[in-house]
């Protein structure tokens, strides 16, 4: 028989968690880049025509035009228009920002021989060409997100999928979760059906249980505090009465 | 001004959570890595600040260029008025040269054309 393993939110959620984590940053073209009909660069030259830029796409030079200029929407009033050319010249600036800024970080990091550029990197190199005024928001910025992602380890990936299971399941049991199969046989706790305060029988074995539908007595009853309910609450097996060896 | 709307701020990132950024981080990162030949290797948090240090670039260029629109008593933001913004800024100067070059013709025919021979 098959259990979900002991401690049933351990299952390949976690993993899928994990992978969309990954997915989010890595360099595979991804669902958050939108096709934007309106950029000229995706729509002509896909091979990237002009002399000099080798095999490299238009496309890939520049951040997509749709969000810089809803970026620029923020600062003009409704009623003002943006040329064409004034949009392109904007990406093109902002493309040579970011090689800019990058190509500082990485002299440094390679007068101090670190291989990777860290954020802590980005805002030196701000700071050292001039944008002062943007380290103070953009530390503000990585802190916060910094406090969002440290809760997101995998230990609470895990607490975060149990308890997502454990709200999608009905059962009053209290403990682990069934999700998967029986829960692990210990005494007193019995499988989804059969709420456990009102079962009159003893200790059964819920793997065996669950295998042949089927309970079996191992003892004399244990008189539960709502013993007076001695009818079997799982009706539901086609009618077999589990209490028929109990009944003197 | 067009303010985006609670839910549709959050999910451009102004709210500040992690989740869908204003701007690709694949293509920040793609763009970092274009910049040098021995750009190896970058943190997973240098694209998401970039991606709001682009907003902040973008937001003062937008700013400064649209000062000289109004000068102008006009409504629609000009690519001349881009230029005059990174004349008039010291720490723009690195974009001088890029935004003081001829346009890109669409056609390619017209002599020096192509602006990577220049510099």
């Amino acid at each position: 028989m098959v259990f979900g393993g002991v401690g049933g939110p351990d299952f390949d959620g976690m993993a899928c968690m994990q992978a969309m984590e990954v997915c989010q940053n890595s360099s595979l073209p991804p669902a958050d880049e939108p096709i934007d009909n309106n950029d000229r660069r995706t729509t002509e030259r896909p091979g990237g025509g002009h002399g000099g830029r080798g095999g490299v796409r238009e496309q890939d030079r520049y951040m997509p035009i749709a969000n810089v200029i809803r970026i620029m929407r923020r600062i003009l009033p409704p009623h003002a228009k943006i040329s064409d050319d004034a949009k392109e010249t904007i990406q093109e600036c902002l493309s040579e920002y970011i090689s800019f800024i990058t190509g500082e970080a990485n002299d440094r990091c390679r007068q101090e021989q670190r291989k990777t550029i860290t954020a802590e990197d980005i805002l030196w190199a701000m700071g050292k060409l001039g944008f002062d005024d943007y380290i103070e928001p953009l530390t503000i910025y990585l802190n916060r997100n910094r406090e969002i992602e440290g809760g997101r380890t995998s230990n609470s990936l895990r607490r975060e999928a149990f308890y997502l299971n454990k709200r999608g399941n009905a059962s009053n049991t209290g403990g682990m979760d069934y999700y998967y199969g029986p829960p692990p046989p210990t005494l007193g706790m019995l499988p989804p059906c059969a709420p456990p305060h009102h079962q009159a029988v003893g200790y059964v074995d819920p793997s065996a249980a669950a295998a042949m539908g089927t309970y079996y007595g191992v003892g004399p009853s244990t008189g539960s505090s709502s013993s007076s309910d001695n009818s079997p609450p799982q009706a539901t097996l086609a009618g077999f009465d589990p209490f028929t060896p109990f009944k003197y | 001004m067009r303010q985006p709307g609670m839910y549709s701020g959050m999910l451009s990132g102004l709210s500040g959570k992690t989740g869908p950024h204003s701007l690709p981080l694949a293509r920040i990162k793609k763009i970092m890595k274009k910049s040098g030949d021995d750009v190896k290797m970058i943190s997973g948090e240098a694209p998401i600040v970039f991606s709001k240090a682009c907003e902040l670039f973008i937001e003062e260029l937008t700013r400064r260029s649209w000062t000289t629109t109004m000068q102008g008593k006009r409504r629609t933001l000009h690519k001349d008025d881009v230029v005059s913004a990174v004349v008039a800024t010291d720490i723009f100067d690195f974009l001088v040269n890029l935004v003081s070059e001829p346009p890109n013709a669409a056609d390619e025919d017209a002599p020096g054309g192509t602006s990577d021979t220049e510099h």
